[in-house]
């Protein structure tokens, strides 16, 4: 999938939303996850020649993507380790239960030399937060606080 | 759908009221005129005004600033008092993510023509001494955890011990810097870890390190009491507890989210989820909140002696040449015990200030001493090329809004049009026309960052002063600005 189409930005007057779509669970996690880190660093100049393993849990599947995405966040806070490849395990028996996400996520450290370096995120917010099946497959939208 | 707008009514030019209905408890209460309430109603913070009146417990109003805009759950330039005696509540969205996000000024004594003549040089130093962005580092080390604990207990007297502040830096500082009864135990290992590297660090969005020119002075008693001159220099430093806040307000609206149930607590929003003060949950995040204040406290002392340095190097003159003193710190994003007039008795209330300064007369115990006679100094920040104020406390704060104020202007226009509008344009440059010379690391910060994108500072601080709750004392023009 081309980058323009992993994700869409929201509008939103002071912070940072996105929609994503996914043809099932894993494909959304990690368009999601492409859209946090996008707005982070210019993932065309990131390169996928690290691997990271992380995991996250959440209480049902909205908090599981806001987790996931803390996560994703959290790593390259961390680590500057940002990621423009991701290998998602979503394993989520019903929406309104707990569930737990697995990645490996393909990328580099942050090189304020070569990437480009956008503005950093403070959170991953509940507002406006939203996770609903399509025909098609998935949809989501969440709110970053910048 | 959008909810419906809720009824307003004119109180004065500069106050409206949302009459209780439904599930409010108070009234909401917004500071604004004709021209800024024709925006504020457009974007359903009034919505969240009447939503945050539910809260158990909250007494008096639901209060707005000018400078209201949508937040979430809690509108951005909100007040709510609750009553933790009558089992209010207190909530992690009424502090906002970033915990004391605040302001700091400084003044110097290196005459404006000296400094602008060498603004290039002082911007480079600056943004070497501050790191600032995306990825950056702490400027000074990364800390140990027991180091971090004990920064988050002391707050910015933990800077002073390392060398870098005055005692007059925390004389003239809300709270001294350090709120009492922060518990590091109360507070993740996620959190401590996002704060150990990022000491003396600004953040990125809207925060920034700006020298200023005095412009205009409108008190001069009150100016010469803050020790502040028509044409002299100033620095303003304006950001909060990082990564460390950030995490603990994340991490307490998830335990607050589990307490809602537990104490019955149903409000309109999820996100003004909350739990009573007198409660377990209640009491962690005011202990957590309070290290993260604390560590906000000591990043801008901190930042404020890098800063220091790098004016050192920049401007080649020695610590005493330069003499850089504080003027005063307040945060605009906090929840403090504080004691107020409640039907002519006294009480001890929960404070939630999210995008709102205090804003403590003449004669108030809060305030240093050197600020008896006239009252506390407000800092209200505009956006990156125009101009912010100095303002000063009256004793109709504490009549009306529990001594608080606006916070500074609120952005009008999301980040992509800001992106959009800004195709073809060289911000750096008309900013550059304007006298105003700017570095910034993100690579689309300045654009992202345009005076447009935000509501005027000076149309919303015009309202608190016509309002009589805060006055002005002196305006600030920026030359030369550090951004992230």
């Amino acid at each position: 999938m081309n980058r323009e189409r992993r994700y869409e930005p929201l509008p939103h007057t002071a912070d940072l939303g996105v929609r994503v779509r996914g043809r099932d669970l894993p494909e959304l996690f990690a368009n999601a996850a492409y859209g946090l880190s996008d707005n982070l660093v210019d993932l065309e100049s990131v390169r996928p020649v690290e691997e990271r393993r992380i995991e996250a849990g959440g209480d049902d599947l909205e908090d599981l993507l806001v987790r996931w995405l803390g996560e994703v966040l959290f790593l390259f806070e961390r680590d500057a380790f940002v990621a423009c490849e991701f290998g998602v395990v979503v394993d989520c028996a019903r929406r309104d239960a707990p569930s737990t996400v697995r990645a490996t996520l393909r990328g580099e450290r942050v090189d304020p030399a070569r990437h480009r370096l956008y503005s950093e995120i403070k959170a991953v917010t509940y507002h406006g937060l939203m996770v609903a099946e399509e025909p098609a497959g998935w949809r989501a939208e969440v709110i970053f606080d910048l | 759908m959008a909810p419906p707008v809720p009824e307003v009514r004119r109180i004065h030019d500069y106050l409206w009221e949302i009459p209780k209905s439904g599930g409010m408890r108070v009234p909401g209460r917004i500071y604004a005129d004709e021209k800024l309430m024709q925006a504020i109603r457009g974007d359903q913070s009034l919505q969240q005004v009447a939503n945050v009146a539910h809260l158990p417990g909250i007494v008096g109003y639901s209060i707005a600033m000018p400078d209201i805009h949508w937040g979430y759950g809690f509108p951005i330039g909100g007040v709510a008092a609750t009553d933790p005696a009558a089992g209010g509540v207190v909530s992690p969205g009424g502090v906002g993510y970033d915990i004391n996000c605040g302001v700091r000024l400084a003044t110097i004594d290196v005459p404006a023509a000296d400094v602008q003549a060498k603004i290039q040089d002082v911007v480079v130093q600056l943004f070497k001494h501050v790191p600032c962005g995306v990825g950056s580092e702490g400027a000074i080390w990364k800390l140990s955890r027991k180091e971090i604990d004990d920064l988050s207990r002391k707050g910015a007297r933990w800077a002073l011990e390392k060398g870098l502040g005055t005692h007059a830096d925390i004389e003239c500082t809300e709270e001294e810097g350090c709120i009492r009864g922060a518990d590091p135990e109360v507070v993740s290992d996620r959190a401590k870890e996002r704060g150990a590297m990022q000491v003396g660090t600004l953040g990125s969005g809207n925060h920034f390190l700006e020298i200023q020119i005095v412009e205009e002075v409108y008190l001069p008693e009150a100016a010469d009491a803050f020790g502040v001159h028509e044409g002299g220099v100033t620095m303003l430093v304006h950001c909060g507890s990082r990564g460390y806040g950030y995490q603990v307000c994340d991490d307490y609206i998830r335990v607050m989210n589990r307490a809602m149930a537990k104490y019955g607590i149903v409000v309109p929003d999820r996100q003004l989820c909350c739990a009573p003060v007198d409660s377990d949950e209640g009491r962690e995040y005011l202990a957590a909140m309070a290290c993260a204040a604390n560590y906000a406290w000591a990043n801008r002392q901190v930042i404020l002696r890098n800063a220091e340095k790098a004016l050192m190097k920049a401007l080649g003159v020695s610590p005493r040449d330069l003499n850089l003193r504080m003027v005063y710190d307040v945060c605009h994003n906090i929840c403090k015990f504080e004691t107020h007039t409640v039907n002519g008795g006294s009480k001890q209330l929960c404070i939630h200030r999210k995008g709102a300064t205090r804003a403590a007369p003449a004669v108030d115990a809060f305030i240093p001493d050197r600020y008896r006679d006239v009252g506390q100094p407000i800092l209200i920040p505009g956006d990156m090329g125009t101009y912010s104020f100095l303002c000063v406390g009256t004793p109709r704060a504490l009549e009306e809004t529990w001594g608080s104020t606006c916070h500074g202007a609120g952005r009008v226009m999301s980040r992509s049009e800001a992106i959009r509008r800004g195709k073809g344009r060289s911000i750096v440059d008309e900013l550059k026309a304007k006298g105003v010379t700017i570095m910034a690391k993100g690579y689309r910060t300045i654009v992202e960052e345009m005076p447009d994108a935000y509501k005027d500072v000076a149309d919303v601080v015009e309202v608190m002063e016509r309002a009589g709750v805060s006055k002005k004392v002196a305006r600030l023009r920026p030359i030369g600005v550090i951004k992230g």
